[in-house]
Protein backbone atom coordinates (compact mmCIF):
# COMPACT_ATOMS: atom_id res chain seq x y z
CA UNK A 1 0.00 0.00 0.00
CA UNK A 2 1.24 3.52 -0.94
CA UNK A 3 0.39 6.65 1.03
CA UNK A 4 1.29 9.34 -0.05
CA UNK A 5 1.67 11.59 2.87
CA UNK A 6 1.32 15.46 3.00
CA UNK A 7 4.35 17.24 4.37
CA UNK A 8 4.45 20.14 6.21
CA UNK A 9 4.59 22.27 3.43
CA UNK A 10 2.36 21.15 1.61
CA UNK A 11 -0.83 23.29 1.62
CA UNK A 12 -3.81 21.26 2.24
CA UNK A 13 -6.53 22.85 0.01
CA UNK A 14 -8.50 19.41 -0.24
CA UNK A 15 -9.52 17.90 3.22
CA UNK A 16 -11.62 15.16 1.65
CA UNK A 17 -8.77 13.92 -0.23
CA UNK A 18 -6.62 13.66 3.69
CA UNK A 19 -9.97 12.73 5.45
CA UNK A 20 -10.09 9.57 2.51
CA UNK A 21 -6.09 9.41 3.41
CA UNK A 22 -6.58 8.27 7.15
CA UNK A 23 -10.24 6.22 6.10
CA UNK A 24 -7.48 3.89 3.84
CA UNK A 25 -5.33 3.45 6.83
CA UNK A 26 -7.12 -0.09 7.82
CA UNK A 27 -6.17 -2.10 10.71
CA UNK A 28 -3.68 -3.94 8.65
CA UNK A 29 -1.56 -1.18 7.74
CA UNK A 30 -0.26 -0.52 11.65
CA UNK A 31 3.55 -0.75 10.03
CA UNK A 32 2.80 2.14 8.07
CA UNK A 33 1.43 3.56 10.29
CA UNK A 34 3.87 3.09 12.91
CA UNK A 35 7.15 3.82 10.00
CA UNK A 36 4.95 7.19 9.60
CA UNK A 37 4.58 7.80 12.78
CA UNK A 38 8.27 7.25 13.85
CA UNK A 39 10.13 8.48 11.22
CA UNK A 40 8.95 11.51 10.04
CA UNK A 41 6.14 12.74 12.49
CA UNK A 42 8.23 11.71 16.18
CA UNK A 43 10.96 11.99 13.79
CA UNK A 44 11.79 15.94 13.11
CA UNK A 45 13.64 17.26 16.16
CA UNK A 46 15.27 14.11 17.49
CA UNK A 47 18.75 15.45 17.06
CA UNK A 48 19.53 15.39 20.59
CA UNK A 49 17.74 12.33 21.92
CA UNK A 50 18.86 8.89 22.21
CA UNK A 51 17.62 6.21 19.90
CA UNK A 52 16.37 4.52 23.23
CA UNK A 53 14.59 7.20 24.53
CA UNK A 54 13.27 7.87 20.79
CA UNK A 55 11.82 4.42 20.61
CA UNK A 56 10.61 4.39 24.38
CA UNK A 57 8.05 7.21 23.43
CA UNK A 58 7.69 6.31 20.06
CA UNK A 59 6.03 2.72 21.78
CA UNK A 60 4.09 4.34 23.90
CA UNK A 61 2.68 6.80 21.29
CA UNK A 62 2.02 3.26 19.72
CA UNK A 63 0.50 2.04 22.66
CA UNK A 64 -2.47 4.81 22.20
CA UNK A 65 -2.99 4.20 18.94
CA UNK A 66 -3.67 0.61 19.27
CA UNK A 67 -6.16 1.31 21.76
CA UNK A 68 -7.97 3.92 19.92
CA UNK A 69 -7.84 1.12 16.89
CA UNK A 70 -8.90 -1.33 19.36
CA UNK A 71 -11.57 0.33 21.46
CA UNK A 72 -12.66 3.73 19.51
CA UNK A 73 -14.37 2.91 16.31
CA UNK A 74 -13.90 5.75 15.25
CA UNK A 75 -15.61 6.59 11.60
CA UNK A 76 -13.07 8.97 10.36
CA UNK A 77 -9.46 7.45 11.77
CA UNK A 78 -7.72 8.97 14.58
CA UNK A 79 -5.81 12.45 14.38
CA UNK A 80 -2.65 13.53 15.55
CA UNK A 81 -0.36 16.50 16.11
CA UNK A 82 2.21 17.77 18.31
CA UNK A 83 5.26 19.71 18.55
CA UNK A 84 8.68 18.86 20.45
CA UNK A 85 9.87 21.89 22.47
CA UNK A 86 13.83 21.73 22.56
CA UNK A 87 14.30 24.16 25.08
CA UNK A 88 11.89 22.83 27.64
CA UNK A 89 12.91 19.41 26.52
CA UNK A 90 9.38 18.48 26.26
CA UNK A 91 7.33 16.74 23.43
CA UNK A 92 4.00 17.56 23.25
CA UNK A 93 1.19 15.15 21.61
CA UNK A 94 -2.55 15.25 21.18
CA UNK A 95 -4.70 12.17 19.76
CA UNK A 96 -7.82 12.49 19.13
CA UNK A 97 -10.30 9.67 17.68
CA UNK A 98 -14.30 10.46 16.88
CA UNK A 99 -15.33 7.17 18.33
CA UNK A 100 -18.15 6.27 20.99
CA UNK A 101 -15.94 7.44 23.85
CA UNK A 102 -14.25 5.40 26.90
CA UNK A 103 -17.40 5.55 29.14
CA UNK A 104 -19.81 4.29 26.71
CA UNK A 105 -17.40 1.31 26.01
CA UNK A 106 -17.00 0.84 30.08
CA UNK A 107 -20.53 0.95 30.16
CA UNK A 108 -21.37 -1.57 27.35
CA UNK A 109 -18.87 -4.05 28.89
CA UNK A 110 -20.86 -3.81 31.96
CA UNK A 111 -24.54 -3.69 30.66
CA UNK A 112 -25.41 -6.79 31.33
CA UNK A 113 -25.11 -5.40 35.07
CA UNK A 114 -28.21 -3.60 36.80
CA UNK A 115 -25.26 -1.74 38.90
CA UNK A 116 -23.78 -0.21 35.61
CA UNK A 117 -25.69 2.79 35.02
CA UNK A 118 -24.01 3.79 38.64
CA UNK A 119 -20.86 4.08 36.88
CA UNK A 120 -20.48 7.60 36.19
CA UNK A 121 -18.65 8.97 33.78
CA UNK A 122 -15.64 10.13 36.15
CA UNK A 123 -15.80 6.26 37.51
CA UNK A 124 -15.69 5.08 34.36
CA UNK A 125 -12.28 6.74 33.01
CA UNK A 126 -10.74 5.74 36.58
CA UNK A 127 -11.60 2.06 35.83
CA UNK A 128 -9.62 1.93 32.49
CA UNK A 129 -6.74 3.11 34.55
CA UNK A 130 -6.79 0.32 36.59
CA UNK A 131 -4.42 -2.48 36.24
CA UNK A 132 -5.50 -5.03 34.54
CA UNK A 133 -8.97 -4.02 32.61
CA UNK A 134 -9.88 -4.53 30.08
CA UNK A 135 -13.21 -4.06 27.72
CA UNK A 136 -12.33 -6.50 25.56
CA UNK A 137 -14.30 -9.39 26.09
CA UNK A 138 -11.93 -12.09 24.90
CA UNK A 139 -9.49 -12.04 27.94
CA UNK A 140 -6.78 -9.95 28.80
CA UNK A 141 -7.23 -7.29 25.38
CA UNK A 142 -4.86 -6.98 22.80
CA UNK A 143 -2.71 -4.66 25.51
CA UNK A 144 -2.48 -2.76 28.32
CA UNK A 145 -1.91 0.54 26.37
CA UNK A 146 -3.75 2.98 28.94
CA UNK A 147 -1.77 0.96 32.28
CA UNK A 148 1.52 1.31 30.22
CA UNK A 149 1.38 4.25 29.02
CA UNK A 150 -0.30 5.58 33.01
CA UNK A 151 2.78 3.92 34.19
CA UNK A 152 5.48 5.80 31.67
CA UNK A 153 3.80 9.35 32.16
CA UNK A 154 4.72 8.96 36.16
CA UNK A 155 8.46 7.64 35.42
CA UNK A 156 8.70 10.25 32.83
CA UNK A 157 7.97 13.09 35.04
CA UNK A 158 5.59 13.74 32.33
CA UNK A 159 2.05 14.41 31.95
CA UNK A 160 -1.36 13.13 30.74
CA UNK A 161 -4.91 14.16 30.15
CA UNK A 162 -7.73 13.02 28.78
CA UNK A 163 -11.00 14.12 27.94
CA UNK A 164 -13.99 11.88 27.05
CA UNK A 165 -17.84 12.55 27.49
CA UNK A 166 -17.87 14.23 30.09
CA UNK A 167 -14.98 13.60 32.18
CA UNK A 168 -11.70 14.59 32.31
CA UNK A 169 -8.64 12.74 33.92
CA UNK A 170 -4.98 14.19 34.81
CA UNK A 171 -2.08 11.94 35.73
CA UNK A 172 1.12 12.61 36.66
CA UNK A 173 3.91 11.50 38.86
CA UNK A 174 1.77 13.21 41.56
CA UNK A 175 -1.64 12.84 41.55
CA UNK A 176 -4.49 10.76 39.13
CA UNK A 177 -7.62 13.00 38.73
CA UNK A 178 -10.87 11.88 37.58
CA UNK A 179 -13.40 14.39 37.45
CA UNK A 180 -17.14 15.21 35.56
CA UNK A 181 -17.14 18.43 33.85
CA UNK A 182 -19.74 20.45 32.13
CA UNK A 183 -18.54 20.16 28.39
CA UNK A 184 -19.18 17.07 26.79
CA UNK A 185 -17.15 15.58 23.91
CA UNK A 186 -18.14 12.55 21.86
CA UNK A 187 -15.22 10.26 21.34
CA UNK A 188 -11.78 10.69 23.27
CA UNK A 189 -9.11 13.07 23.52
CA UNK A 190 -5.30 12.94 24.64
CA UNK A 191 -2.85 15.44 26.06
CA UNK A 192 0.25 14.16 26.48
CA UNK A 193 3.62 15.95 27.89
CA UNK A 194 6.30 13.41 27.71
CA UNK A 195 9.61 14.91 28.99
CA UNK A 196 12.62 13.91 26.28
CA UNK A 197 15.24 13.57 29.05
CA UNK A 198 17.57 10.67 29.32
CA UNK A 199 17.44 10.53 33.09
CA UNK A 200 13.47 9.99 32.63
CA UNK A 201 11.96 7.02 30.45
CA UNK A 202 12.77 3.57 32.35
CA UNK A 203 11.06 1.73 34.70
CA UNK A 204 12.22 0.69 37.71
CA UNK A 205 14.96 -2.11 37.20
CA UNK A 206 13.96 -5.30 38.71
CA UNK A 207 17.22 -7.80 38.92
CA UNK A 208 18.39 -8.07 35.27
CA UNK A 209 19.00 -12.08 36.17
CA UNK A 210 15.40 -12.51 37.73
CA UNK A 211 13.46 -15.00 35.93
CA UNK A 212 10.92 -13.27 34.06
CA UNK A 213 8.28 -15.33 35.01
CA UNK A 214 8.91 -14.70 38.38
CA UNK A 215 5.90 -13.48 40.78
CA UNK A 216 6.24 -12.29 44.39
CA UNK A 217 3.61 -12.87 46.44
CA UNK A 218 3.16 -10.09 49.35
CA UNK A 219 1.09 -12.02 52.31
CA UNK B 1 14.88 -23.53 18.90
CA UNK B 2 16.12 -20.29 18.56
CA UNK B 3 14.33 -17.62 17.29
CA UNK B 4 15.15 -14.17 15.50
CA UNK B 5 12.70 -12.00 16.09
CA UNK B 6 14.88 -9.19 13.61
CA UNK B 7 14.32 -11.78 10.70
CA UNK B 8 10.87 -12.46 11.24
CA UNK B 9 8.92 -9.21 12.97
CA UNK B 10 11.64 -6.21 12.48
CA UNK B 11 12.85 -3.78 14.31
CA UNK B 12 9.10 -3.02 15.42
CA UNK B 13 7.54 -5.79 17.90
CA UNK B 14 4.10 -3.38 18.70
CA UNK B 15 1.19 -5.05 16.99
CA UNK B 16 -1.11 -8.23 18.22
CA UNK B 17 -1.02 -9.79 14.73
CA UNK B 18 3.31 -10.13 14.87
CA UNK B 19 3.09 -11.43 18.35
CA UNK B 20 0.30 -14.42 17.17
CA UNK B 21 2.74 -15.49 14.47
CA UNK B 22 5.71 -15.55 17.18
CA UNK B 23 3.30 -17.54 19.42
CA UNK B 24 2.01 -20.01 16.61
CA UNK B 25 5.83 -20.71 15.97
CA UNK B 26 6.64 -21.48 19.31
CA UNK B 27 3.59 -23.29 21.05
CA UNK B 28 4.48 -26.26 19.36
CA UNK B 29 8.01 -26.44 20.54
CA UNK B 30 6.88 -25.60 23.66
CA UNK B 31 4.13 -28.22 24.08
CA UNK B 32 6.75 -30.86 23.29
CA UNK B 33 9.10 -29.39 26.28
CA UNK B 34 11.83 -28.18 23.82
CA UNK B 35 14.26 -25.17 24.80
CA UNK B 36 12.70 -21.90 23.06
CA UNK B 37 15.22 -19.03 22.75
CA UNK B 38 13.97 -15.94 21.61
CA UNK B 39 16.48 -13.29 20.70
CA UNK B 40 15.44 -9.81 20.27
CA UNK B 41 19.01 -8.60 18.93
CA UNK B 42 18.18 -5.71 16.50
CA UNK B 43 14.86 -4.53 17.82
CA UNK B 44 14.07 -1.10 19.19
CA UNK B 45 10.29 -0.92 19.70
CA UNK B 46 8.22 -2.83 21.38
CA UNK B 47 4.82 -2.73 22.55
CA UNK B 48 2.22 -4.69 25.08
CA UNK B 49 0.05 -5.92 22.20
CA UNK B 50 2.74 -7.59 20.71
CA UNK B 51 3.74 -9.34 24.40
CA UNK B 52 0.53 -10.10 24.92
CA UNK B 53 -0.08 -12.45 22.25
CA UNK B 54 3.10 -14.08 21.72
CA UNK B 55 4.33 -14.71 25.52
CA UNK B 56 1.64 -13.51 28.05
CA UNK B 57 -1.21 -16.04 27.06
CA UNK B 58 1.36 -18.77 27.54
CA UNK B 59 0.65 -18.65 30.91
CA UNK B 60 -3.14 -19.61 29.89
CA UNK B 61 -0.94 -22.91 28.40
CA UNK B 62 1.76 -23.29 30.64
CA UNK B 63 3.12 -22.77 34.46
CA UNK B 64 5.67 -20.40 35.72
CA UNK B 65 8.08 -22.85 36.43
CA UNK B 66 7.89 -24.75 33.34
CA UNK B 67 8.09 -21.28 31.28
CA UNK B 68 11.25 -20.30 33.37
CA UNK B 69 12.52 -23.74 32.30
CA UNK B 70 11.61 -23.65 29.29
CA UNK B 71 11.80 -19.83 27.36
CA UNK B 72 14.75 -17.84 27.27
CA UNK B 73 15.13 -14.04 26.40
CA UNK B 74 18.09 -12.90 24.98
CA UNK B 75 18.63 -9.31 23.92
CA UNK B 76 16.38 -7.25 25.10
CA UNK B 77 16.45 -3.56 25.57
CA UNK B 78 15.90 -2.82 29.18
CA UNK B 79 12.46 -0.72 27.79
CA UNK B 80 11.36 -3.63 25.69
CA UNK B 81 12.24 -6.00 29.39
CA UNK B 82 10.39 -3.69 31.75
CA UNK B 83 7.10 -3.71 29.13
CA UNK B 84 7.41 -7.78 29.54
CA UNK B 85 7.77 -8.20 32.54
CA UNK B 86 4.47 -5.50 33.05
CA UNK B 87 2.33 -7.74 30.46
CA UNK B 88 3.71 -11.07 32.30
CA UNK B 89 2.63 -9.69 35.65
CA UNK B 90 -0.83 -8.74 33.98
CA UNK B 91 -1.73 -12.17 32.35
CA UNK B 92 -0.29 -13.88 35.36
CA UNK B 93 -2.85 -12.22 37.46
CA UNK B 94 -5.69 -12.33 35.20
CA UNK B 95 -5.25 -16.60 34.57
CA UNK B 96 -3.88 -17.49 37.99
CA UNK B 97 -6.99 -16.06 39.58
CA UNK B 98 -10.59 -16.55 37.52
CA UNK B 99 -11.80 -14.78 40.77
CA UNK B 100 -9.81 -11.42 40.22
CA UNK B 101 -12.03 -9.76 37.90
CA UNK B 102 -14.81 -10.52 39.64
CA UNK B 103 -13.67 -8.89 42.72
CA UNK B 104 -12.34 -6.47 41.22
CA UNK B 105 -15.45 -5.32 39.52
CA UNK B 106 -17.19 -5.93 42.56
CA UNK B 107 -15.26 -3.36 44.53
CA UNK B 108 -15.16 -1.03 41.89
CA UNK B 109 -18.89 -1.20 41.53
CA UNK B 110 -18.79 -0.57 45.60
CA UNK B 111 -17.15 2.13 45.43
CA UNK B 112 -19.41 3.60 42.92
CA UNK B 113 -22.35 3.66 45.04
CA UNK B 114 -20.24 5.48 47.97
CA UNK B 115 -19.55 7.80 45.43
Amino acid sequence: MTLDIPSINDQLTDFDQLFTLWNQIQHDSSEIVFDFLKSQWLGRGWAHVSAALRDAIAGMVWEIYANAFEHARSPVGIFSCGQHFPSSQELKLTVVDFGFGIPYNVRSFFKKCRKAGAFDAANCLKWVFQSGTTTNPVGTGRGMGLDLLKEFVKINHGRLEIFSHNEYGLIDEYQEVFIDRDTYFRGALFNITFRCDESYYQFAHDKMDEPLFFLRIMR
Amino acid sequence: MKVAILNIIGENCITLEDGQKIYSQILPELSAGHKVELDFKGVGVFASPFFNAAIGRLLNDFTRDELNRLLDVFNITPVGRDILKLVIKNSARYYDDPDYRKNLNKILFEQAEVC
